[in-house]
């Protein structure tokens, strides 16, 4: 792929972004609106976490929130619109391609997530007691690997044949559901069971442990991470064979 | 600029089928480098299909393509470097704004016109920095021109270059159409509108049930079938209820 075109159209991707007051209040305060409602005490070490503190348990989940967020809610939709518009149309018509559309999402939903969730561990580090990752590479390539994995789920919503709003729609009914039986708004194990089970079926439940085992015990969540590179692997694959331009 | 060897556009014998829809049934014809061509017909004639083909856009069933020589199903790329389109139902982001437009687009091409006098040609210099949502028809029109000629392509297509447009943008439109021919491009004009074929065309093809059923210079046409207008030749020569693809497929033709 042409680089000009990429970063050109990257950046004309980040400016239409920065100008929907929604996509980044969700994306940038809301997780962090959370912490902070959330945050009464601090740290402090929870029996219900297991003596863990709360700051080192609420977190993870909530840089989950951010990549699902990123992805789910965003991508979409703004893939969908643009095929109903006519804009990948357009772009069909340019030596490119409407595939730099594609890149350019996924650097800028990549990119914001990694801005969101530093902003978020920033906050938590500064005023709310948060302890540093007991691995940080660990924490940083499971993020990554989830990222990834939601944003393949993302293209895969994309993909599906409905009209802008249908494809919306289909992503709000998704992403809610899949925010709380994951753990990401609310640790897991205080859910109704029902819950709890549904969540052992949602890739996102996945990046939360895999982040949470990270954080607090520095080891690898070999599981998660397997689960989270089938999700990335599959959703690809599918949404590469539904996927059209018009 | 100009390719001598090779006529702009060579199309024959091309074929083209959705389903059980037929779109394109064995069209041809030729376009030599300079000339204002249409592509004429009413709705679900071919003529998109036909100009999705010139595209690359979409691979023919059979028959060939040649753009400037090239073939475009497998040379598209080098196709679309020298040929500036402007398309049938394609916007822009509504909170992109006008001169954001061009440079996200010039990006696209190793060489560019100058974005200032591109915008001054078409009237959108004091639009710069409005967003796509606020421009009027007009305006949104004249930005996809702009955005077809920014690197100064050799064969510039229009489809359904004046839809919805008022008369006198209508007009304007017209007119700048005119200027591309005076600078020696060649331009496909795809439309329904017969009065607009006449009024800018060297030659066009007249297209039914997806054949040619007429080509030539539109008055030669007028003169061979005895009477006054394009539209009375098309009248004459395409039928009713021949035209229209079924409803299932209509979406995909477009």
């Amino acid at each position: 792929m042409n680089t000009t075109a990429l970063w050109r159209t990257t950046a004309t991707e980040l400016k239409l972004f920065l100008r929907e007051p929604a996509g980044v209040f969700f994306t940038l305060a809301f997780p962090i609106l959370l912490l902070m409602l959330n945050g009464e005490g601090g740290n402090r070490p929870m029996a219900e976490y297991g003596g863990e503190g709360k700051m080192n348990v609420l977190v993870p989940g909530l840089l989950a929130l951010v990549m699902a967020t990123m992805s789910v809610m965003g991508l979409p939709e703004g893939l969908a619109r643009y095929r109903e518009w006519g804009v990948l149309r357009r772009l069909r018509a340019t030596p490119v391609g409407p595939g730099v559309v594609l890149g350019a999402q996924v650097v800028v939903a990549s990119a914001v997530s990694v801005a969101g969730a530093l902003l978020l561990v920033g906050v938590a580090l500064a005023g709310f007691g948060l302890d540093l990752p007991a691995s940080p590479v660990a924490v940083a390539t499971t993020f990554a690997l989830g990222t990834v994995a939601l944003l393949s789920l993302a293209f895969l919503l994309a993909s599906l044949p409905l009209p802008a709003r249908s494809t919306q729609a289909l992503a709000s009914i998704v992403f809610f559901p899949m925010i709380f039986v994951s753990g990401a708004t609310w640790p897991r194990d205080q859910l109704p069971d029902i819950a709890r089970t549904i969540g052992d079926f949602v890739p996102l439940t996945y990046a939360v442990d895999g982040l949470g085992q990270a954080w607090t015990a520095g080891t690898w969540d070999l599981g998660a991470l397997a689960v989270l590179a089938g999700t990335a692997v599959a959703s690809a694959v599918a949404a590469t064979r539904l996927f059209r331009w018009e | 600029m100009l390719t001598p060897d090779a006529p702009a556009i060579e199309v024959a014998d091309l074929h083209k089928r959705y389903g059980a829809f037929v779109a394109v049934d064995g069209v041809s014809f030729t376009v030599p480098t300079g000339e204002v061509f249409g592509l004429v017909g009413s709705n679900g004639a071919g003529k998109t299909t036909t100009l999705e083909c010139l595209l690359g856009l979409r691979e023919p069933d059979a028959g060939t393509v040649r753009v400037f020589g090239l073939d475009p199903a497998r040379q598209g790329a080098e196709v679309r470097l020298r040929v500036g389109a402007q398309l049938q139902a394609a916007q822009l982001p509504p909170r992109l704004r006008v001169g954001e437009a061009l440079v996200w687009f010039a990006s696209f091409y190793p060489h560019t016109v100058d974005v200032d006098e591109l915008l001054a040609r078409w009237g959108l210099t004091d639009k710069r920095s409005t967003a796509f949502g606020d421009l009027s028809g007009g305006q949104r029109q004249r930005l996809f021109l702009a955005l077809a000629l920014l690197h100064s392509p050799e064969l510039v297509c229009f489809d359904e270059l004046t839809t919805g447009l008022d008369p006198r943008a209508r007009r304007d439109t017209w007119r700048q159409v005119e200027s591309l021919r005076d600078e020696g491009r060649t331009v496909l004009v795809v439309t329904h509108d017969m009065e607009e074929a006449e009024r800018l065309c060297d030659r066009v093809a007249m297209l039914d049930g997806g054949r040619v059923v007429a080509l030539g210079r539109p008055a030669d046409l007028v003169e061979e079938a005895g009477v006054r207008s394009l539209e009375d030749v098309f009248l004459a020569r395409t039928g009713p209820g021949s035209t229209t693809p079924p409803a299932s497929v209509e979406m995909e033709v477009r």
